[in-house]
């Protein structure tokens, strides 16, 4: 008995490891060549499929079942995927919740292209590479193109890069990817400096560069709304071994470090893409009556409502209870009534009190979490909210008392009216003989 | 102006001497019935409708109780006899007793 | 048919030339390559702990480096003492680890010498194993029993199964057989057939570092062969030096390996760089060219006459300067180009011996504004310009005024054409970047209509960066300021912030009902009140008296009465259904008294008429 168990405990963990990756390479030398970074997923629990990216055997999915939850694509070349792959299909797996990872270089091909447009980056033509003549490593080979990148330029968002103070500078080398500002699902993660513009470097400069100063995004990357992530870094070199334990110094002098940043931000940006950061969830939603413990059937208007909600996140695969100050609750009938900022407290719930406004329908409790780098949290709980019965109205008004006076006058004269008029005894005055 | 004061001065004499007590009591509670009336309407007039239902409970209380009297006063005067032929004076007492307790029920139940 | 010979001889004599002229390798071990294997190394290297295999690793490696030990003696003690059978593979390690330092006595017993002996003549063992067993009694200077027998179990297990790894160790141990090794001279050729290209640079067998590097030693450790052309070599090589990033001791002593057989070989690649980044300058104005073996050190026989071929300038393909010798450098590796070159890029070819290597070297230059103009112009290009002069890093004392109607204008003539050219526009987070254009008269400049291309006011801060990949010095210059007025009618909002919690609602309650002050409802109250007192009092006044009482009346009033209150019961804590069932009972008895009542007061006024 105790080995089933066991055995069961087992399968079910192994169902929550991180998960099945497909690596999809150019050559087996790329496998080698960044063999840090492979080396550091799997020690995370990633089981990697190395597979060349023209392989004719390339399946994602099986009887309508994925295989991998995520995939990487370290092949910048490609012509053609192989097997029943395309850009259809990739983009078919994100939208089923699969994360993508993908890295290209200067001469990326163009179904890398075409699968970065699906996903809303704009990557320059072949040939282009990001320039910076101010900002260029002294390794570089005289093109002016191996970029040494602060990481004052990482996206303000701790939770997909990481923090942004004690990350020594990165090296970067490869094409320039434009984002649209007006899409609020794509997110910048690392940008070039002012002086930075993406062009091919043989040629001159006669048309407006594709990406130009700020704009040129360097790693661009995606939360689609059913909270897949997709990462698409111009430079495939950014996660090599060699730019991992290189120093950088600055040919133009300025900033240098013993060890490059490249291995902390792209291990952070591994976390984040194949969500091991930035997973929330929602535990229990509980909304009762000030001084009650149990939901009551319906609300009455002006009642005082309490409304808690436990939130989690995870944290190196296990759920955590998360923290965060901002977190706003909304009573929304068509348009918001009430929107409050929830309180956390020491039990770790978020609540908050308010009184139910005086307009009766059918509410609904919403809480709409959505920041940058964390899955977007939604939770909606409808309740309605009824008018005061007649019997809860206010009684013995002291303004109405005059009336109250008057009534039970009334009652009193008419007591005492009929004593008075039964008992009376009228005069026997003949009024004809006056 | 002269003519006027004649007029009413004969009036409250008639009044007096050939008025049977018992209608004389009824018009002293019809008098005291329509100042309380007269007092809530004032004091509606002054601070505002609030609780409407319970104005419209004292108030109305006050006017039926009224009518009601002024019905009694009708039926049991003497000089109507012919008017209520079959219907005797306390027949009339009896259905403004009975009206009464309804119009109180009602008035206690919309006072709030 | 003097003719065709003729040709044949032209042909075989270019062959002969480009025969003469082979390519490179453009990289080798370096110092700070050897630090990093260093590092690496170390952790191999216990001084403590049961682990007897790794420190091989470390120790052959520092051996081929040529690193001394200081401390050897706590590492011998360590292996001694924690020495264990487990496999012929790990006595290989430990052995050789052991008699590499040198260490005093020995940690092999006769006893395990001679199972050694009989397990790799049994013709059972696998082939690694034999090739252990073998290196092992090599090492130790031992007796190998039945070479020939050997030999022929090897060939029979490679029938079995020829993969790369056995194929590996079975060259190896054909070396250490002699004459009997000679039947692995017939797998060579097939062996460097099924080496993978990449990218027509690198050639690596399937499985990585360790197979390559296994199966490159075991090749040029064979006597009497020759396997390796010197194009194969070269691009083994190659990926010998894309591997210099490997993290573990057995992958580092793998290369290490595999360059030290190859540096060593009649077909050591050469390797010819550049120090430092290819490019030369005015401060800088001299090449320094490495010439060595793949493992950094002087070839055993330095290839001559190292010298330059050529220098093409790329742009018109002009040759500037060919055949000049290299003056020796500072270490024997090293070699010395002076080279004096306008800015441009060029094409440098070095030979070394028959080796030759080209490169593309910069030559840098540095870059001076010479005029630069800025102002602002009408944009239908009615009025005339105005103009302003600076001076190099200096900037406009004054903003300058722009409004809707007006473009800026900067031209600006440069001592040679640079790449980037741009000029940019900014405030605060917002930037915006324009392209200057060259005319045919090589002047730059910029033209920006403001109404069009600006969508906001405000005050702007204008820098021209000027960026070239030839130029040593470029250029971030802060011109001035410009404020902009384009009128009113922009349509620009705020951009919206990145998602945040958005601003709290609190919902405005119905405000209550004004009452008036308690003091005027009970004011009130007593006015309503007072009426009750006047009637009583007009009753006196009229003399209403209890003539007629009866004490039949009192159920009749009891009853009333008793309704009435209950109705004020009703009024404070009662419902109706509840009034309702007791009104049942109080009303039914209140209708029978007051019946019974009437009736007696009915019958007794008749009997008042009939009696007058």
């Amino acid at each position: 008995m105790k080995l089933i168990i066991l055995s069961l405990f087992s399968i079910f963990a192994t169902t929550f490891a991180q998960g099945p990756t497909l690596v999809l390479l150019d050559n087996q030398v790329i496998k080698e060549t960044h063999s840090i970074f492979f080396k550091s997923l799997q020690d995370r629990g990633y089981t990697l499929t190395f597979k060349i990216a023209d392989d004719a055997s390339l399946v994602l999915s099986r009887y309508g079942e994925y295989l991998y939850k995520n995939l990487i694509i370290f092949a910048p070349t490609v012509e053609e995927f192989g097997g029943n792959l395309n850009v259809e299909i990739i983009t078919q797996f994100v939208d089923e919740g699969g994360n993508v990872l993908v890295a290209g270089s200067s001469v990326t091909g163009d179904v890398l292209r075409e699968l970065a447009s699906e996903c809303g980056f704009e990557v320059d033509d072949e040939g282009a590479f990001v320039i910076d003549h101010l900002n260029y490593d002294i390794t570089d080979e005289g093109q002016h193109t191996k970029l040494v990148v602060s990481s004052e330029n990482l996206i303000d968002a701790p939770v997909i890069v990481g923090p942004k103070k004690g990350i020594a500078p990165m090296l970067y080398q490869g094409t320039g990817i434009l984002t649209d500002v007006e899409n609020p699902l794509v997110l910048p993660l690392l940008t070039a400096d002012s002086t930075a513009y993406s062009f091919n470097p043989d040629q001159p400069i006669k048309e407006y560069p594709h990406a130009v100063g700020r704009d040129t995004v360097l790693i661009a990357g995606l939360q689609a709304r059913n909270n897949a992530r997709v990462v698409f870094s111009g430079s495939l070199a950014f996660f090599s071994d060699e730019f991992f334990t290189a120093a950088t110094q600055k040919a133009q002098g300025g900033e240098s470090s013993m060890k490059s940043g490249n291995e902390d931000v792209a291990i952070t940006i591994s976390q984040w893409v194949f969500k091991e950061h930035g997973q929330l969830r929602v535990r229990s939603v509980k909304h009762h009556k000030e001084g009650e413990k149990e939901a009551p059937k319906d609300y009455t208007i002006m009642d005082d409502v309490v409304y808690t909600i436990e939130i989690d996140i995870l944290e190196k695969g296990q759920w955590k209870p998360f923290t965060a100050k901002d977190i706003q609750l909304e009573f929304v009938r068509i348009d918001p009534f009430v929107r409050t900022t929830l309180k956390r407290n020491p039990s770790g719930q978020y609540e908050a009190k308010f009184k139910i406004p005086d307009v009766y329908g059918v509410y609904q409790f919403k809480v709409d979490y959505d920041r940058v780098g964390y899955t977007r949290l939604f939770s909606t709980t409808q309740v309605s909210v009824r008018p005061l019965q007649h019997t809860q109205y206010e009684r013995f008004i002291t303004s109405a008392y005059p009336y109250y006076t008057g009534a039970f006058s009334m009652m009193l004269g008419v007591f005492v009216f009929s004593f008075v008029f039964l008992h009376l005894k009228d005069d026997d005055k003949k009024s004809k003989s006056e | 102006m002269a003519q006027i004061t004649t007029v009413l001065s004969k009036f409250y004499n008639e009044y007096k001497t050939r008025t049977p007590k018992r209608l004389k009591a009824i018009d002293a509670y019809l008098f005291y019935i329509l100042l309380t009336g007269i007092t809530q309407f004032i004091y509606c007039l002054l601070v505002g409708t609030f609780p409407f239902n319970s104005f419209l409970s004292g108030f109305i209380s006050s006017v039926s109780c009224f009518v009601l009297a002024v019905c009694l006063r009708l039926q049991v005067n003497p000089e109507n006899k012919t008017q209520f032929n079959g219907i005797s004076p306390e027949r009339g007492f009896a259905d403004f007793i009975f009206a009464h307790i309804v119009l109180h029920l009602v008035v206690m139940n919309f006072i709030g | 048919m003097k003719f065709s010979t003729f040709c044949v001889l032209v042909l075989c004599i270019i062959y002969a030339l480009l025969q003469t002229v082979h390519a490179s390798i453009g990289g080798y071990i370096s110092p700070t390559d050897r630090n990093k294997f260093i590092q690496i190394l170390k952790k191999s290297i216990k001084v403590e702990g049961d682990d007897i295999i790794s420190p091989y690793y470390g120790i052959k490696a520092f051996k081929l480096l040529n690193i001394p030990f200081d401390t050897k003696d706590p590492i011998c003690e360590n292996i001694k003492k924690n020495f264990k059978y487990q496999s012929i593979e790990s006595s290989f390690y430990t052995y050789s680890a052991y008699n590499l330092l040198a260490c005093h006595g020995k940690i092999h017993t006769p006893e395990a010498i001679k199972a050694i002996q009989s397990v790799i003549e049994s013709g059972k063992a696998s082939i690694s194993d034999i090739r252990y067993g073998l290196e092992i009694l090599t090492t130790l200077k031992e007796q190998i029993p039945n070479p020939s027998k050997i030999a022929q179990a090897l060939q029979a297990k490679l029938k079995e199964d020829d993969s790369l790894q056995n194929l590996g160790h079975a060259l190896h141990a054909a070396s250490l057989l002699g004459d009997s090794g000679k039947f692995a001279l017939d797998r060579v050729e097939d062996i460097v057939v099924q080496a993978d290209e990449v990218d027509g640079k690198l050639l690596q067998w399937e499985g990585g570092l360790t197979t390559t590097s296994l199966i490159i030693t075991g090749l040029l450790r064979l006597p009497g062969a020759t396997p390796l052309k010197s194009s194969q070599a070269d691009k083994f090589a190659n990926y010998l030096l894309t591997r210099k990033t490997v993290q573990t001791p057995k992958g580092v002593l793998a290369l290490l390996e595999a360059a030290a057989s190859l540096s060593l070989s009649t077909v050591s690649p050469v390797s010819i760089s550049i120090i430092g980044p290819p490019q030369i300058s005015a401060e800088k104005s001299e090449l320094k060219i490495q010439v060595c073996s793949i493992f950094g050190v002087p070839h055993r026989v330095p290839p001559t006459p190292i010298e330059l071929e050529s220098v093409t300038k790329l742009a018109d393909n002009s040759v500037v300067l060919s055949k000049q010798a290299l003056k020796q450098g500072g270490s024997s590796t090293e070699f010395v180009l002076p080279l004096k070159l306008d800015p441009g890029l060029y094409k440098v070819i070095i030979n070394a011996g028959p080796q030759s290597s080209d490169f593309v070297i910069r030559a840098l230059g540095s870059l001076t504004v010479k005029s630069l103009e800025i102002g602002l112009s009408d944009s239908d290009g009615g009025a005339a310009l105005k103009l302003t002069k600076l001076v190099y890093r200096n900037k406009l004392d004054k903003p300058l005024q722009a409004d809707a109607s007006q473009n800026l204008i900067i031209k600006f003539s440069l001592s040679r054409p640079v790449h980037q050219a741009f000029l940019r526009l900014h405030a605060a987070k917002r930037e915006i970047i324009f392209v200057a254009e060259q005319d045919s008269s090589k002047l730059y400049l910029v033209e920006v209509n403001l109404e069009k291309e600006l969508s906001e006011n405000g005050n702007f801060e204008m820098e021209l960066i000027l960026g070239d990949a030839l130029i040593t010095n470029p250029v971030r210059w802060n011109l001035g300021n410009i404020e902009i007025n384009l009128g009113s009618h922009l349509t620009k909002e705020s951009p919206k912030a990145l998602r945040g919690p958005k601003p709290d609602i609190e919902h405005l309650f119905r405000p209550a009902e004004k009452r008036p002050p308690e003091a005027v409802s009970l004011f009130f109250t007593g006015i309503t009140a007072a009426p009750f007192l006047i009637l009583l009092i007009l009753w006196a006044k009229i003399g209403v008296n209890f003539g007629n009482f009866t004490a039949l009346s009192l159920p009749f009033h009891v009853g009333f009465g008793a309704i009435l209150s209950l109705f004020t019961l009703f009024w404070l804590k009662l419902d109706m259904f509840v009034t309702c069932a007791w009104l049942v009972p109080i009303g039914g008895f209140t209708f029978f008294s007051g019946h019974k009542l009437l009736s007696h007061l009915a019958r007794s006024r008749k009997q008042e008429k009939a009696d007058k």
